[in-house]
């Protein structure tokens, strides 16, 4: 009987906790699918309206035309996926090196990396387009690739370090005195285990990148290459936004980041039932 | 060298390259500047010692953006961090709607920082905006407010902000973590009889500490130079009275063109923020990082 | 062994297909958004019918929005790299030029050329006897007021700064109706108080270079200004926390009786509330008539590498037509005189604002005019705060920006 009551406020606080935090997040997105439907007039009306009046569906084909987000689609998908291609494969066996060998310059390391995410990308923006304009590489995918992904370095190799650490060492020991090399403990064990962390990585990564905007603003000039967060700015004129566009175009660009979580997201919950233990 | 040591070093050569070729050069590039009297686009001229420093100490606004930088910092990953601790711990029990729940979670982090900066200005408006005209249907608005018109309003608001934008992210790290934990571990402890409380004092916390310490250590990080929140709903205003020190920078960089004190400040932001991940870590790791 | 051969052919001509391709000569031109879905269009037609009159030369347009084009710009100055043009605001010009960076375009243009344009609007470009820039856009301000409530109350739209008062005092009804907009953020807060500086007869400098806000005339401004706030209460409140986009939104939905803005309001008023009653009149005089007139400019960068195609997109795309086209879409006024006379048949409104021109005052050409700019808008939201008196903030406005005029900024 007590276990039944625990469990039931239990499960009443998680949805307690669940709702609350969902309300609070949806408020934001329940304006801008709103205002996305708007027609221009009810944008500003005042006193404003919770749903539009007309609703405007004309809005999503419209936005289309103006701008090519089609274009701005498709290069911030290659850009944000080649950077967080490029970070995490780089960043992974830095981590593992971090978490399991032993060797001078651990401290030095990962201070070093942690120093890169002290200069927000504001203060050194000028450098980094002249760094871009020497190599030659401006307006092009791979200046923001490789950016994004030197400025992703400090998050993904903390961050794995931490999930790779989490896996307790006496799995591993355990498998290589069985008799698996290094690379096969590697495969085999770390990695599954730590698969929920690998994916909250990517995951961030991706974002990052995704949604990056003043690296991405200067790096391009042109239509052509410029990446969807930079592209939504062209709702912006001088004298006024086009709030209902902006907001709808924004909301469209969650999309992809959307889907991506949850193709993923069922692996972060197998990594762990998946009994790679035995 | 042992075999050990040139393994390690060989996995880390990748990412240092990466790093050095474009992140190290500019900031190499910023020390110089701070201690250079430079030219309205950069460009050293002189070599000026401290005089980036003084000038930069003599602003009223640096200190008080140094303040609210602080305040900010404090606030956001503070409630940031409990509030995620929290949720990942109920995300991470079985129940009917988790996935949508788990989804909803995602939008603000799948959403430009800055797009949501904006679309909160809009919201905070107070004639067409929905936030006081939702609090005045609910009855909890009785007179005008503008937010953006004060700091006491502005402020917290713009806190508010941020920690609705740092959830999503601490929470799937810290969920990451919990998942990770092997489940035979929580098995074999109920079967010696451990409760619910005492699984998660001595299974779940220790074996989440380094990821939760690292959560806390780059969220401060990050906030701390977090620049769309400020600079969309306030731009500083009113006065430069709700600056951080990174949309001060920015201003003082790109509006008055004078990248000397700029990069004096990036300096100052540096050392605080190195300061804090030396005593953090020291503190936090006591041996089990190194 | 023949595949390898296939190979290597291909890849030399690809080699040389790509090196033709950069042969081409590359014009940059970052150019400045005005209105969504308009502007970029706009030059990407002017841009590829130049190209196709001038196939070696190919231009690449990059066309920003006007909250982020100064750091761009200076982004790129800044590593050696600024574009051959850009459209940029007339006030950061004196900046660019005692940079050193801007190129002087008198060997480029012809008389005839020249002549086309306003005169006037030339001569703001034209320092210490050299032409730097062509005026891209014009515009001039003028007071917007809602027909009914000075109908309802019976009143004339104000001429002066007696019957402005008269007229908000009369009309102010919060929370339906606000008098009078102010607004009063970095995003032109100085206009509003250069609105009422200048119809006092003050200037923001003497002929030796001193600023002077803090004169009899300076302080009376903002007097005036502060009371309408403080002390009446005619005012959209707190002054510093809207600017002028949103304040454009309010007036729209007919909750400002008055304010003071550019031709694109008519645009805004029929997009977002086609039935609007509303006017337009002259600024308030006081001791004289005043408007601000405002001009964007077309400039060239010393630093880029390819100036005399530029100076030929720069010609191909001054020509009528396609002025015509800019300133009817953009709500411009214009800047050459043929031009001038086409545009009143299209669009009558702007005959209020050309007709305003000749009273048109510029705002200072000054190297540090962004950094004044700030330190007047912080001091007038100090005063509106209460926080200082007028008299306090403009004196303390004048001194701090005339010691960093001595000891450098």
């Amino acid at each position: 009987m007590r276990l039944k009551r625990i469990a039931f406020v239990r499960k009443t606080v998680i949805y307690i906790v669940t709702v609350i935090t969902s309300c609070c997040i949806l408020f934001q997105f329940f304006v801008m699918l709103s205002t996305s439907l708007k027609p221009k007039a009810e944008v500003f009306h005042i006193p404003p309206y919770w749903i539009p009046h007309h609703i405007r569906f004309l809005n999503y084909i419209e936005m289309w035309k103006i701008a090519p987000l089609a274009r701005y689609f498709l290069n911030s998908i290659i850009v944000a996926s080649g950077a967080t291609a490029l970070a995490i494969g780089v960043a992974i066996p830095a981590a593992y090196a971090l978490a399991r060998l032993r060797f001078n310059g651990r401290r030095a390391f990962l201070y070093l990396v942690l120093i890169t995410q002290m200069f927000s990308p504001i203060v050194i923006i000028i450098g980094l387009y002249r760094a871009m304009a020497v190599m030659g590489m401006l307006n092009t995918y791979q200046s923001l690739i490789i950016t994004f992904a030197a400025f992703n370095q400090a998050f993904s190799v903390w961050l794995l370090t931490g999930y790779f650490q989490t896996i307790p060492l006496e799995i591993e020991e355990a498998a290589l005195i069985d008799g698996c090399s290094r690379m096969q403990a590697l495969r085999w064990i770390l990695f599954p285990l730590s698969a929920p962390g690998i994916v909250a990585t990517v995951i961030f990564v991706f974002i990052w990148a995704w949604n990056e905007f003043m690296i991405a603003l200067t790096f391009t000039s042109t239509p052509e290459m410029r990446l969807l967060t930079v592209g939504l700015f062209r709702f912006m004129g001088r004298y006024e936004i086009e709030w209902h566009y902006l907001m709808g175009a924004s909301l469209l660009a969650t999309i992809p980041v959307l889907v991506l979580f949850l193709l993923i997201q069922r692996k972060l919950v197998q990594g762990l039932t998946a009994g790679a233990i035995k | 060298m042992t075999k050990e040591q040139k393994i390690a070093y060989l996995c880390l050569v990748p990412s240092l390259i990466l790093m050095a070729t474009v992140i190290f050069f500019p900031i190499g590039n910023t020390f110089l500047t701070a201690f250079y009297r430079v030219n309205p686009y950069g460009i050293r001229l002189k070599f000026w010692g401290l005089t980036n420093f003084t000038r930069l100490f003599s602003r009223e606004e640096f200190w008080t953006s140094l303040n609210n930088t602080f305040i900010w910092t404090g606030g956001v990953v503070g409630f940031t961090i409990i509030w995620s601790l929290g949720l990942s711990l109920a995300l991470n029990e079985r129940f009917k709607g988790r996935s949508v729940a788990r989804s909803i979670l995602m939008l603000p982090w799948a959403t430009s920082l800055i797009i949501t900066a904006l679309v909160w200005r809009w919201i905070l408006n107070p004639e067409y905006g929905l936030l006081n005209h939702f609090l005045s249907q609910i009855g909890a608005l009785r007179e005008r407010v503008n937010w953006v018109a004060e700091w006491r309003t502005s402020f917290p608001m713009m806190i508010w902000i941020g920690i609705l934008v740092s959830i999503p992210f601490t929470t799937t790290v810290f969920l990451a973590g919990l998942q990770s934990i092997p489940l035979q571990l929580y098995e074999a402890a109920k079967v010696e009889g451990a409760g619910s409380w005492q699984r998660f004092r001595y299974i779940t916390m220790p074996l989440l500490k380094p990821v939760f310490t690292i959560a806390v250590l780059l969220n401060v990080i990050y906030v701390f130079n977090s620049f769309p929140i400020i600079w969309a709903v306030t731009g500083g205003d009113p006065a430069d009275t709700t600056h951080i020190i990174i949309t001060y920078l920015y201003k003082v960089a790109f509006f008055y063109n004078d990248f000397g004190v700029a990069s004096a400040m990036a300096i100052i932001v540096f050392i605080i923020l190195l300061s804090f991940s030396m005593v953090y870590t020291t503190i936090y790791y006591k041996g089990e990082l190194y | 062994m023949k595949k390898r051969w296939i190979l290597v052919a291909l890849l030399m001509v690809v080699l040389l297909a790509s090196g033709i391709a950069l042969a081409k000569t590359k014009v940059h031109f970052v150019a400045a958004r005005y209105h969504t879905g308009i502007t970029d269009d706009y030059w990407a037609k002017v841009a590829s019918e130049f190209e196709a009159a001038n196939p070696d030369i190919d231009v690449v347009v990059d066309v920003i929005d006007w909250g982020t084009l100064h750091q761009k710009l200076t982004t790129m100055i800044g590593a050696g790299k600024p574009p051959e043009l850009a459209n940029i605001a007339t006030i950061w010009l004196p900046e660019y030029i005692s940079a050193g960076v801007a190129e002087p375009l008198d060997k480029y243009m012809t008389p005839e050329f020249k002549e086309q344009f306003i005169q006037s609007l030339f001569d703001i470009t034209v320092i210490d006897g050299k032409l730097y820039g062509i005026p891209i856009a014009v515009s001039a301000r003028a007071m917007f007021y809602l027909q009914d409530p000075l109908e309802k109350v019976g009143m004339a739209p104000p001429k002066n700064w007696e019957e402005l008062l008269a007229v908000a005092k009369a009309i102010h009804n919060p929370p339906e109706l606000y008098g009078f907009g102010i607004p009063c953020t970095t995003w032109e807060g100085e206009a509003y108080y250069a609105y009422f500086l200048w119809a006092a007869g003050g200037e923001f400098f003497d002929e030796t270079g001193k600023f002077i806000v803090d004169s009899a005339e300076g302080i009376e401004a903002m007097q005036f200004l502060v009371d309408l706030v403080r002390k009446y209460k005619v005012t959209y409140p707190e002054p510093w926390a809207i600017n002028r986009d949103e304040m454009q939104k309010v007036f729209a939905q007919g909750k400002i009786g008055m304010f003071i803005t550019g031709p694109w309001q008519v645009e805004i008023n029929e997009k977002e509330n086609p039935d609007l009653r509303y006017g337009i009149t002259l600024i308030p005089a006081h001791r004289r008539q005043v408007t601000m007139a405002v001009t964007d400019t077309l400039m060239m960068y010393k630093g880029a590498p390819n100036k005399d195609a530029a100076w030929k997109f720069v010609e191909f795309a001054y020509q009528d037509n396609y002025r015509l086209e800019f300133d009817v879409n953009e709500g411009m006024l214009p800047e050459k005189k043929v031009v001038g006379e086409k545009i009143i048949e299209d669009v009558p409104y702007l005959k209020t604002f050309i007709d305003l021109l000749p009273y048109g005052k510029f705002l200072p050409m000054h190297p540090n005019w962004e950094e004044i700019t700030g330190e007047i808008v912080k001091q007038m939201q100090l005063a509106y705060m209460g926080e200082k008196s007028p008299k306090q903030a403009m004196e303390d406005c004048a001194r701090e920006v005339n010691t960093r005029i001595i000891i450098g900024f």
